[in-house]
């Protein structure tokens, strides 16, 4: 503009200037931006990008298999449809989120409010529904709805429901593993979750991964595990045939290979189907036979006299002296259920004395003892590849009460779990070898390729393969005539094994409880070549206590099934045996049905094994039951106690209970009724109901 | 041949060399942000069409001595005009607005030409009209008119963006051109005054909308994002997340998974300054702000009024876009449908810009001509 005037040639020059500041201001401004943004901002900026297209990326790889030892799937991962939304998506393509909410709330049966108000959200993304059935699915994709979408997802499905349930666990609807195998073995199961560089656009369509090329790579590993499909189902259900029978509260049956410490079935009652886990109560997702710890008693005498055979500090043929059924230990008694005079050490075992347990248990010495019992595996995990597993308290001998020596060789003031007695037990069965339990067999990747593989392991000789066999040979005798368990005998194979009838601690009296016991029975078939060892163990059954009578039966059902399962020859003179087993039960069902006819009870509870001593100064109540007032006060009298009489007519009930423990010149309360009410009536005193609730009371071990 | 003499001595080789490169890096830039759609997969053949047309364009115009086009002022004004009204009777919408008329196999958007034509048509006014003192409003009726029809005809398409840059366009050759420093002040008053009733009666809801989202970006809590801020977010994302050096030609992410939007056309800066980093920003800056400097040179220089206008419009006409677009991207201004001059995808936009570039070769050739 050089041909203007010079008069306007200054304020020409003013708004060139003005121009040429604004200008710049615009550059200056436009690139302090960008240095803003790419430089200052560009960390922050750059996480941003890289949630967006990192961000759902949920590529769940195919979680891996659990299948039996015979290769029978037990945990498998399907492919299901999930329904979800992109609510903008939705209202962008013109959908109405209230029609198109209740809609699908008909066909998916989902609350129609709850649809409604994810559809009104701001988000891209909401869960309508997870793994629905393909039919459904099918329908979801007909109706065609703006912005509605289906996914696949893997959903966990056990197909033989409750089947080894407390083995397997659970996974969630995200397919994380919660409980069991599913959890101790999440890592394996999972696949690779985290280095899967999936890319995924803004409509959320995986853009780019080298990995899903070969999705295999991620996939999770299978694993077999060394249950046997057909010996599960047999253990679970004489299992709950037995819990159901004998109304018991819950019970675990374990078979186990003593030679390689392979898990044939771990079966628990009250079970559950992981199909649905939330449907049942947390109790009955217990895996029990690991995690819960219970006074083994009688059938840890075995490990008792083993150690004592082992050390020598008992011969195997030698007498021991059962002191007539009770002996005295400081403020205790220890009783026998059967007296007897003399026992060799098989006898002891067969008729189940404690007295003479407690001798050969005291010829070890505490620490004698405690090593033995270590040895074992008492007082530490087995190690076996399940989450929760209780190790069992053993306490170091030098904490032992006065009475400990005594009651733990015979399995009280200790506590064990049902997968212990039987690896216990199978060191018994094996000749001595302590092995490793096992659940995992082998775990091979998607492509078939081994990745894992576990192997029988010896963790330790426990004694010498000679004193194995001889207390094997022993315990042939308990299944045998007038042993404890007969009822547990096997047609034509050679049972060896032990009953325990523990009574179950009272944690609240601090004592045992009166009326609460817990029946097993834990031995091998056949007793010469052990394939089996069967631990069973029942929680308080009511209709019957004794080991022998509940827990037998359950290892001798599971024991014929599995043996034929597995096709084991019957044991040499198997006939003879079998002949006999079966006058046995012949007999004993003919002694039971008359004693029903008879309207006895069919059998006396068992008696405590220890009971306080009467000490110097004391005097064992009398049992004034059914006695008269004036017969109970002269019976008191001449005990040395006097009496406190309630009400009139005969004795109906009295407080200290007879034969207990009281310093001579205490008064006993007596209460008495009229004879006609005692007939058909139950003691309805505050004495009476005062007793009854002392028992019932009370946490179970 | 003197017409070939004058072009080999005094071709602009600068406005040349500038205007080439970065044509050339916004075809190179197209293939990238285009590369993931489908839809415009081919679209940097296209635009290398329109390049060559609009090259072919600007050598014409820069061949015809520019006072041929003063002469014929009104009528390319004319022509504009009618092709505009054209727009209403055969136009084709898309997106709700009616900016396009086919022509055979391809569209063309009136509107665009329509800024060259305005700058033709105001140089013509401004050369004929003998005043030299500053001047005042009563004369800014008349070129207030010559900007106003096209303008109502452009806002009722309605095309907010183009608008704007005419009226950028009217507001910086008036400034230029002798304009009293009270008359600037009233409008300025006057433009001010007038905001509220554009918000009010010219402003459509969405357009509302997108100043609005700009609006909560900056003052509110810009933690939900609108649809309508999610443009200018995802294309801010996209620009920082380059950092300084960029993540690389073809591999910007928030391009190449297409979570930016209309990337061919309104966003490419942020496609370039994603894979090109804040080097490869300055570099575009740098080529944008040399080609406006460059062009207010040639306006400088120019022997006439008209050559001197038409300079200084075309320069305004590429500054206004290119500091509008970028603001944008970048989230300093609203959202506005803007294109980058050469950069953005779109025949009429490149031919458009190309036309200019002719104009202003046409009046730095003939700087010593008489």
């Amino acid at each position: 503009m050089k041909n203007l005037p010079p008069k306007s040639r200054r304020w020409a020059k003013v708004r060139i200037a003005l121009l040429g500041t604004l200008l710049m201001a615009f550059a200056v401004a436009v690139m302090h931006r960008a240095w803003e943004l790419q430089v200052d901002r560009a960390p922050a900026l750059r996480e941003m990008a890289e949630e967006q297209y990192l961000r759902r990326i949920r590529l769940a790889p195919k979680r891996g298999t659990i299948y039996d030892r015979h290769g029978a799937e037990l945990a498998v991962s399907v492919d299901v449809d999930s329904v979800w939304a992109n609510p903008r998506a939705l209202r962008e393509n013109g959908g109405d989120p209230d029609v198109i909410a209740g809609r699908l709330s008909r066909l998916l049966g989902v609350d129609r409010e709850r649809i409604a108000r994810r559809l009104h959200s701001d988000r891209y993304f909401v869960w309508i529904k997870r793994r629905i059935t393909p039919q459904l699915a099918a329908r979801v994709r007909d109706l065609d709805l703006p912005g509605v979408r289906l996914e696949r997802e893997a959903r966990r499905f056990y197909p033989n429901r409750q089947l080894a349930s407390h083995v397997l666990g659970f996974a969630n609807i995200d397919g994380v593993g919660i409980e069991g195998l599913e959890l101790s073995l999440e890592e394996r199961l999972r696949g690779d979750r985290r280095v899967v560089p999936a890319i995924r656009d803004r409509r959320g369509r995986v853009v780019f991964s080298e990995q899903l090329l070969d999705d295999r790579a991620a996939q999770g590993d299978d694993v077999t595990l060394t249950l046997d499909r057909t010996i599960q189902r047999i253990a679970e259900r004489e299992l709950a045939l037995a819990v159901q029978t004998f109304e018991a509260k819950a019970g675990s049956v374990v078979v186990m290979d003593p030679e390689s410490g392979e898990i044939l079935a771990l079966a628990n009652y009250p079970t559950f189907d992981p199909n649905d886990p939330g449907d049942s109560p947390a109790s009955h997702r217990r895996n029990r036979a690991v995690t819960d710890r219970f006074e083994p008693g009688s059938t840890v005498k075995p490990f008792t006299v083993a150690a004592a055979l082992a050390r020598g500090t008992i011969g195997p043929e030698q007498l021991i002296d059962c002191e007539d059924g009770a002996m005295q230990v400081d403020e205790y008694v220890i009783h026998d259920t059967t007296p007897h005079e003399e026992l060799t050490p098989a006898q002891i075992l067969a008729y189940s004395s404690n007295i003479g347990t407690a001798k050969i248990g005291g010829t070890l010495g505490r620490r004698g003892l405690y090593r033995a019992f270590r040895r074992f595996g008492f007082g530490e995990e087995t190690g076996l590849e399940l989450p929760g597993e209780a190790g069992g308290i053993l306490r170091h001998f030098r904490r032992w009460y006065e009475m400990d020596a005594a009651t733990i060789s015979f399995g009280q003031g200790m506590s064990s779990t049902s997968v212990q007695l039987a690896t216990a037990m199978s060191a018994i069965a094996n000749g001595g070898r302590l092995v490793r339990p096992r659940l995992i067999g082998q775990v091979r990747d998607a492509n078939g390729a081994v990745v894992q593989e576990t192997h029988p392991e010896v963790r330790r000789r426990v004694v010498p393969e000679r004193v194995a066999r001889l207390v094997g040979d022993m315990l042939t005798a308990v299944t045998g005539p007038g042993g404890t368990a007969e009822e547990a005998a096997i047609d034509g194979y050679l049972v060896a094994g032990k009953t325990g009838t523990a009574q179950k601690a009272d944690y609240v009296s601090g004592g045992y409880a009166e009326d609460r016991w817990l029946a097993s029975f834990v031995g091998f078939v056949p007793a010469e070549d052990p394939r089996l060892v069967i631990s069973v163990v029942v929680d308080e059954p009511v209709i019957a206590h004794y080991g022998g009578v509940v827990a037998g039966p359950v290892f001798r059902r599971v024991g014929e099934q599995a043996l034929r399962h597995l096709g084991v020859p019957a044991s040499t003179g198997g006939e003879a045996l079998a002949d006999h087993a079966r006058t046995q039960r012949r007999r004993r069902r003919m002694a039971r049905r008359i004693a029903r006819e008879r309207g006895d009870t069919e059998e006396a509870p068992p008696t405590p094994a220890v009971t306080r001593a009467i000490m110097p100064g004391e005097v064992a109540v009398p049992d004034l039951e059914g006695m008269t007032a004036r017969r109970a006060v002269v019976a008191l009298n001449e005990a040395g106690l006097r009496a406190t009489l309630e009400g009139h007519g005969v004795v109906r009930s009295q407080l200290p209970a007879a034969g207990q423990p009281i310093p001579r010149g205490e008064r006993v309360r007596v209460i008495l009724q009229p004879a006609y009410a005692a007939v058909g009536r139950e003691p309805e005193d505050a004495l009476a109901l005062a007793a009854t609730e002392s028992t019932a009371e009370g946490a179970t071990p | 041949m003197a017409l070939v003499r004058t072009f080999r001595d005094q071709f602009d080789w600068p406005l040349f060399v500038t205007t080439c490169a970065i044509a050339v890096l916004g075809v190179v830039n197209l293939y990238s942000a285009t590369s993931a759609s489908g839809a415009y997969g081919e679209a940097y053949i296209q635009q290398i069409y329109w390049l060559t047309l609009g090259a072919g364009a600007a050598v014409l115009i820069a061949a015809i001595d520019y006072r041929h086009y003063e002469r014929n002022a009104w009528v390319i004004y004319g022509v504009g005009i009618a092709l505009l009204i054209l727009v209403f009777l055969l136009g084709r919408s898309i997106r709700g607005s009616t900016r396009w008329i086919s022509l055979g196999g391809f569209s063309l958007q009136p509107s665009e030409l329509m800024k060259i034509f305005l700058i033709v048509a105001l140089a013509k006014y401004l050369h004929n009209d003998p005043k030299t003192d500053g001047r005042t409003l009563k004369d800014l009726v008349i070129p207030g008119l010559i900007l106003a029809v096209p303008m109502t005809l452009i806002l009722a398409q309605p095309d907010l963006g183009t608008a704007l840059i005419c009226a950028f366009i009217f507001g910086s050759i008036m400034v230029l051109t002798n304009l009293k420093l009270r008359s600037l002040l009233t409008l300025a008053a006057a433009f001010l005054f007038s905001a509220p009733l554009t918000w009010t009666y010219l402003l459509r809801d969405y357009q509302k909308g997108r100043i609005l989202a700009f609006w909560e970006q900056w003052v509110g809590d810009s933690q939900d994002i609108l649809d309508t801020g999610w443009h200018a977010h995802q294309s801010q994302v996209a620009i920082g997340s380059g950092g300084t050096w960029g993540k690389g030609f073809m591999a910007g992410t928030q391009n190449q998974f297409r979570f930016l939007p209309d990337q061919h056309s309104d966003f490419p800066f942020s496609v370039w300054a994603e894979e090109q980093g804040f080097m490869g920003s300055l570099l575009l800056l740098g080529l944008y702000f040399f080609l406006v400097i460059w062009g207010l040179k040639i306006a400088s220089q120019a022997k006439d009024r008209f050559g001197a206008v038409v300079s200084v419009g075309v320069s305004a006409m590429i500054f206004w876009q290119a500091i509008i677009n970028l603001g944008m991207v970048s989230g300093l201004l609203p959202v506005v449908g803007m294109t980058l001059p050469l950069f953005s995808y779109g025949g009429s936009s490149v031919l458009t810009v190309m036309m200019g570039v002719g104009l202003l070769m046409n009046v730095s050739i003939r700087r010593f001509n008489y």
